[in-house]
């Protein structure tokens, strides 16, 4: 089973239209809200005066919530860290447009909004902070008062002889880089649905998240009064997330206080403008990046400061400043690096608060890393995958502890590149750009992007980072119920990962039943055991281990029931296909599990009834497992225009033991796509009075069918001596390197024309620009802004 | 993302929709196809009080083409029903062309030919292209009806030489002389986006090309002028440098001012020069 | 305005072979409709403003974006959802999205298959290209696309050829 591109079983219902989605869900009586959100970006609040015609329990405010909900205060154990409570509902004051300031609630989502459309909120107009660096500025008004600066953190560090490396070095390059405002932006909007059943004497949740259990945990602590036991999350289907869909957001909490004063459900579902506004933003980093090496190409030191727009307030529990400190801590990727200096800041605007985004600060550590080791190559006259293969790690490296503490427990990094070179045709490319003429308008390029993905790691490894919810493991409860069918319950949470065939494809593999016989529930806080989630690349590691322990756990308790009823020894036991064999006779898992249940006065003395089994799985290394990554393009730039057309694009992926090849397959190509997004189209910018300039998805432009091309694949397996299986985890890899790849073609590209690209999105306008500049100046122009 | 409330009226036929008009007054909006509306109206971005759908009336829902060529498209006809329409001669083959490149299949689905022009977004696909076929736009009112050339139809930024009481019937297009050449250029950053550039040029044997350009300013613009005195024969890097010069000096007055407006000015005349290009380039 | 003081339309569908007399505010969008009075509920909402093709379903055998059509519109019409479409190709392209892993949490398939049958309909043998093309009014977040060309083009080639016949109809 473990290995095998198996069909997968969550398919059948969807592609009938039959998924169950947080939006398809009626519960009699429900009402639905909607939200009054600030429409400027920073002031304060003089006066809200509530639409008229509405009832008491039809309105809320910070008013009518305070006493019930308590703001959302996000927190890292670090020392510079400084807090920023989000509020439920404006209070006083907004912070960035689409603020929650009070909610509507009516019979249809149509005439809630009508009735949000009347209230009135009357507000004193503060200067507002759109950019990073300008908010670093000491003049800069303070978004949150009792600070000294606009800073959520700000760390810096020096590993190795930093100074003494840049002396040796030959040749140094510093390059600076702006990597444009994202989000995940899920196809399905957020949604919650909330209501208090009096019978149960509970607070029950639908929400459409990937941590049914954390946000149990989250919002019993924002809720005044109630205990966790007295709040049940459950989760539907959920159309996407990619991080999305992590964090306790405060529309959720609101709902949760209305419904605790409400006979009635009250239901909120996004929209897209809402979404593009209030659910989280992701990126948005201003790098400076120098690479010191000596005349052979071997990279000396790494000295780097990254700088991200961590928007209005911390968000639970990524917080602002989770960007940033990833950016910086893995920073020096798939290479040796001994010496290495880094500060990062995270910095408080009015813009919408930052969140997780697949890959979260891989993104952009990828790019500032990648883009410098072509700036570094160009300078030594090096292809960059020479330059690449020189300081690759090795295999016989491994392990490997990185300069900021990341122990690489395994990886084939040069074979990845030779594989790439060969596969995207370099010895070609660089054929076909020699040929072409000198006056081209279309100019084609290639670049590569090489990344090292942390995946499943554990309680240590979130301590090391300050964060006070530590993801250390992850659960599974196996029944063989007395039909002799098996269902796994799970602490995980699948959007589309495909979790229900590939656990199943686990306990399959570990139990011998087949995958018809298995079940796979998620996301019913009352009937799964506490899990972290679906988040970090960790589900198919961590839970994949969960249920690979629990149902040996099981296979323990149905081989010595068989054992003594086939009056053999546990050697002499042949299990196939749910069926236990020893010498001379056999028993079917149904009648062992018959037993086990209904009948047991017939189990062995010594041997507890049922056969229901909980792991928690804690993996023995918490360091984590290590995936890596090679991504190779080639583009064709029309330089009239500035188009960038994607000609090719090659991934080599490493994410150990595949137990599912065809699903690994399509998570790196929804991660590549997310990447291209990012590197070609995706901005959400604001004017300078901080509004947001992208409430559409015309404006927000997803990538198409037309704008992802085919995309090739080749797998290695590097095992994890760690892991179950030697697996890896692999959800964010592919998202991680296109902005850097497709960045460095481009380049590639256009070097004979001095262009070199510095920031994302790469739109035509900044391209053209920057030809333009350069054949001005005759010197180098780096592309800049926005779209 | 749900519509401020409006009523709802279903006209069965011209004069039905007419007579609705005469009686709703400004508070009306004339709804074809529905696919800039709709968006605006679930934006609350258009609060009519009033929508007068003329989506299935009959008489606008057809499109004939008569023994000389000249085709008649009915207001409600769908930019995909012109894409798949048997329409003859070398006008019929650059709408179908322009259909084809609008939005995206479901969208050309609903939307109509009337409908866009009525709408008048600046960025929109038919009024450049019914420019450069010189075609006539048909409307009428309560009062009767008229015809209005299509280079006056346009006044500006989604505005129109129709009144509020007036509808678009039908438009004319004029058959092209055999051995027309043609071309449309589009510059979208995304595939079915908004066009950031737009150029129709048409080359009838003998004659002088007209070229005219959409989203650039707030009507479609004839630039036929502007390369009139250029020899476009033989093409080639000289003719296309020339081309790109006069239409990159009449441009300069035109491309409104703001951020990236040399690459604005830029794109819309190699896009003009693309079609250029591609209609002379045998 | 109150939306309550405006008469509501009424309107006659037939929905996926049924049909169904509904009474509604006039600014009720299909995709409301078939989603709020019938539960057919493989009618997604991602954007509510015609881009990301997630509502997508058949009126009278067309595909149209039911979160820009007005319920009202759809008067008189017939309406198929993904719920309510069967036979051969259907059959043929579901089958071919499990093979070629053409969706992954399901929230933008239903609007695939509506479009992705259309178009096997007008274009029997599409290139990839062509599917590109055609099918780019739908968009996906999680598949990053080449399942989907996959499994369209499979499902292509597993269907009779109908371009000469339609030629002659």
């Amino acid at each position: 089973m473990v290995g095998k591109s198996l069909d997968r079983v969550e398919d059948a219902r969807l592609l009938a239209g039959k998924g169950r989605y947080i939006a398809d869900i009626r519960l009699p009586g429900m009402r639905e809200v909607a939200f009054v959100r600030s429409a400027i970006a920073h002031g304060a609040i003089t006066r809200i005066v509530p639409p008229n015609g509405l009832a008491p329990d039809e309105f809320w405010t910070a008013r009518a919530i305070a006493g019930h909900a308590l703001p959302m205060t996000a927190i890292l154990e670090r020392d510079s860290f400084r807090r920023a409570p989000y509020p439920i509902f404006a209070d006083g004051r907004v912070r960035f447009v689409g603020e929650m300031i009070a909610a509507v609630v009516a019979d249809t989502r149509a005439r809630a909004e009508d009735a949000a459309e009347r209230c009135a909120v009357e507000t004193e107009m503060l200067p507002a902070l759109v950019d990073a660096e300008a908010a670093l500025d000491p003049s800069a008004v303070r978004l949150h008062e009792a600070w000294p600066d606009n800073c959520y953190m700000q760390i810096e560090r020096t590993v190795g002889e930093v100074e003494a490396a840049i002396r040796a070095a030959d040749v140094s390059v510093t390059r600076h880089y702006r990597m444009g405002r994202v989000q995940p932006s899920p196809l399905e909007p957020r949604g919650c649905i909330a209501w208090f059943d009096r019978r149960a004497d509970q607070l029950i949740v639908h929400l459409s998240t990937q941590r049914p259990h954390l946000i149990r945990s989250l919002l019993a602590a924002q809720l005044v009064g109630l205990d966790e036991r007295r709040i049940r999350v459950i989760v539907p289907d959920v159309g996407g997330a990619f991080g999305g869909k992590t964090n306790l957001y405060p529309e959720e909490v609101a709902l949760a206080a209305i419904a605790l004063q409400v006979p009635y459900p009250v239901r909120w579902i996004e929209d897209r403008y809402e979404h593009l506004v209030a659910a989280c933003h992701a990126r948005e980093h201003v790098q400076s990046v120098a690479l010191h090496a000596d005349r052979s190409g071997r990279i000396l030191a790494l000295d780097a400061r990254i700088l991200v727009d961590g928007g209005a307030y911390s968000m639970i529990t990524s917080t602002s400043a989770i960007e940033a400190n990833m950016a910086v801590s893995v920073l020096p990727g798939p290479y040796r690096i001994g010496a290495y200096r880094f500060s990062a800041a995270s910095v408080c605007t009015n813009k919408t608060p930052m969140g997780p985004y697949r890959g979260v600060g891989r993104p952009g550590a990828c790019f500032a890393m990648e883009r410098t080791i072509d700036e570094l190559a160009d300078a030594l006259g090096m292809e960059a995958h020479e330059l690449r293969q020189i300081n690759l790690l090795r295999p016989d490296e491994f392990p490997y502890q990185t300069a900021t503490g990341l122990h690489y427990d395994s990886g084939n990094y040069s074979g990845m590149i030779d594989s790439a070179v060969a596969s995207i045709d370099h010895a070609g490319i660089r054929q076909e750009q020699a040929s072409s003429p000198e006056q081209a308008r279309r100019r084609i390029g290639v670049g590569y992007a090489a990344y090292v993905e942390q995946t499943a790691h554990g309680a240590k490894e979130f301590i090391a980072r300050g964060s006070p919810v530590l993801y250390g493991f992850e659960s599974a409860r196996v029944v063989l119920d007395p039909s002799g069918s098996l269902t796994i319950f799970a602490g995980v949470l699948p959007q589309g990962q495909g979790l229900e065939t590939t656990l199943a494809q686990i306990a399959s593999e570990v139990t011998t039943l087949p995958i018809e016989r298995i079940s796979i529930r998620f996301g019913d806080t009352e009937s799964c055991p506490y899990g972290m989630g679906s988040v970090a690349s960790r589900s198919m590691v961590m839970a994949g281990g969960a249920t690979y322990h629990a149902c040996q756990k099981l296979m323990d308790r149905i081989r010595a029931i068989a054992a003594a009823l086939l009056k053999c020894d546990d050697a002499d036991l042949v299990v196939r296909d749910g069926v236990a064999s020893g010498p001379g006779a056999s028993v079917p898992f149904e009648r062992i599990a018959h037993i086990a249940w209904q009948h047991v006065h017939l189990l062995p003395p010594g041997i507890e009834p049922g056969l229901e089994f909980l792991h928690n799985y804690r993996p023995e290394v918490e360091t984590g497992t290590f995936s890596s990554g090679l991504h190779a393009t080639k583009v064709a730039v029309d330089i009239e225009t500035g188009k960038v057309e994607l000609l090719d694009y090659v991934v080599v992926e490493d994410c150990g033991r595949v137990i599912n090849p065809k699903i690994v397959d399509g998570q790196v190509f929804g991660g590549v796509a997310q990447g291209i997004g990012q590197a070609l189209f995706e901005s959400l910018d604001y004017d300078e009075g901080g509004q947001p300039r992208r409430v559409t998805l015309a404006d927000y432009v997803l990538p198409g069918f037309a704008e992802v091309p085919d995309i090739r694949m080749e797998h290695m397996e590097t095992l994890s001596p760690f892991t179950v299986y030697g697996m890896k985890g692999t959800g964010e890899g592919g998202a991680i390197a296109p902005p850097a790849a497709i960045a460095n073609a481009v380049t590639d590209a256009l070097r004979p024309l001095g262009v070199s690209v510095a920031c994302t999105p790469i739109s035509p306008a900044s391209l053209w620009s920057a030809i333009e500049e350069a054949r001005a100046s005759g010197g180098t122009a780096y592309t800049r802004g926005a779209v | 993302m749900k519509p401020a409330p409006f009523t709802y009226h279903a006209a069965h036929t011209a004069d039905e929709a007419l007579t609705l008009l005469d009686r709703l007054g400004e508070d009306a909006r004339v709804m074809a196809g529905g696919q800039s509306l709709g968006p605006m109206l679930n934006l609350r971005a258009a609060r009519p009080t009033h929508v007068v759908d003329i989506s299935r009336i009959p008489a606008l829902r057809q499109w004939r083409q008569s023994a000389d060529g000249t085709l008649h498209v009915g207001a409600a006809v769908s930019h995909a029903e012109i894409e798949d329409a048997p329409l003859a001669g070398r006008s019929g083959e650059l709408l179908r062309r322009v259909a084809s490149g609008i939005a995206y299949r479901s969208v050309r689905n609903r939307g109509t030919i009337g409908g866009s022009l009525a709408h008048a977004d600046p960025a929109a696909d038919w009024p450049p292209t019914l420019c450069a076929l010189g075609a006539q736009v048909h409307v009428a009112s309560s009062a009767g009806e008229r015809t209005i050339a299509m280079r006056d139809f346009v006044q500006g930024c989604f505005e129109t030489a129709i009144s509020s009481d007036e509808i678009v019937t039908s438009v004319e297009v004029p058959s092209l002389p055999g051995g027309t050449r043609w071309s449309a250029t589009k510059h979208t950053t995304h595939h079915g986006g908004f066009a950031a550039a737009i150029a129709i040029c048409v080359m009838p044997p003998g004659q002088p090309a007209v070229l005219w350009l959409g989203a650039v300013g707030e009507r479609p613009l004839d630039l036929s002028g502007a390369i009139g005195s250029l020899s476009l024969h033989p093409w080639g890097t000289e003719a296309r440098a020339a081309a790109y010069a006069a239409i990159g000096s009449a441009l300069e007055p035109v491309v409104e001012d703001g951020e990236h407006v040399r690459y604005r000015r830029h794109l819309h005349a190699v896009n003009a020069a693309d079609a250029i290009e591609k209609a002379v380039a045998p | 305005m109150n939306g309550s003081d405006i008469p509501p339309v009424t309107m006659s569908l037939i929905v996926n072979g049924e049909l169904r007399r509904f009474e509604a505010e006039p600014r009720t969008s299909l995709a409301d409709l078939l989603r709020d009075e019938m539960m057919l509920t493989s009618v997604h909402l991602g954007c509510e403003h015609g881009v990301c093709g997630a509502c997508t379903v058949l009126m009278d055998d067309i595909p149209v974006r039911a979160c820009i059509t007005l319920a009202a519109v759809a008067d008189g019409r017939a309406i198929t959802t993904t719920e309510g479409l069967a036979g051969a190709a259907i059959d043929c392209l579901r089958e071919a999205f499990t093979a070629e892993h053409g969706l992954q949490c399901g929230f933008c398939t239903p609007g695939m298959i509506v479009a992705a049958a259309d178009l096997l309909k007008r274009k029997p043998r599409p290139t990839d290209a062509e599917i590109r093309q055609e099918m780019s009014g739908n968009l996906c977040r999680c598949t990053g696309y080449v399942g989907i060309v996959k499994a369209i083009a499979r499902a292509a080639s597993k269907l009779p050829d109908t371009t000469e016949t339609r030629r002659g109809e």
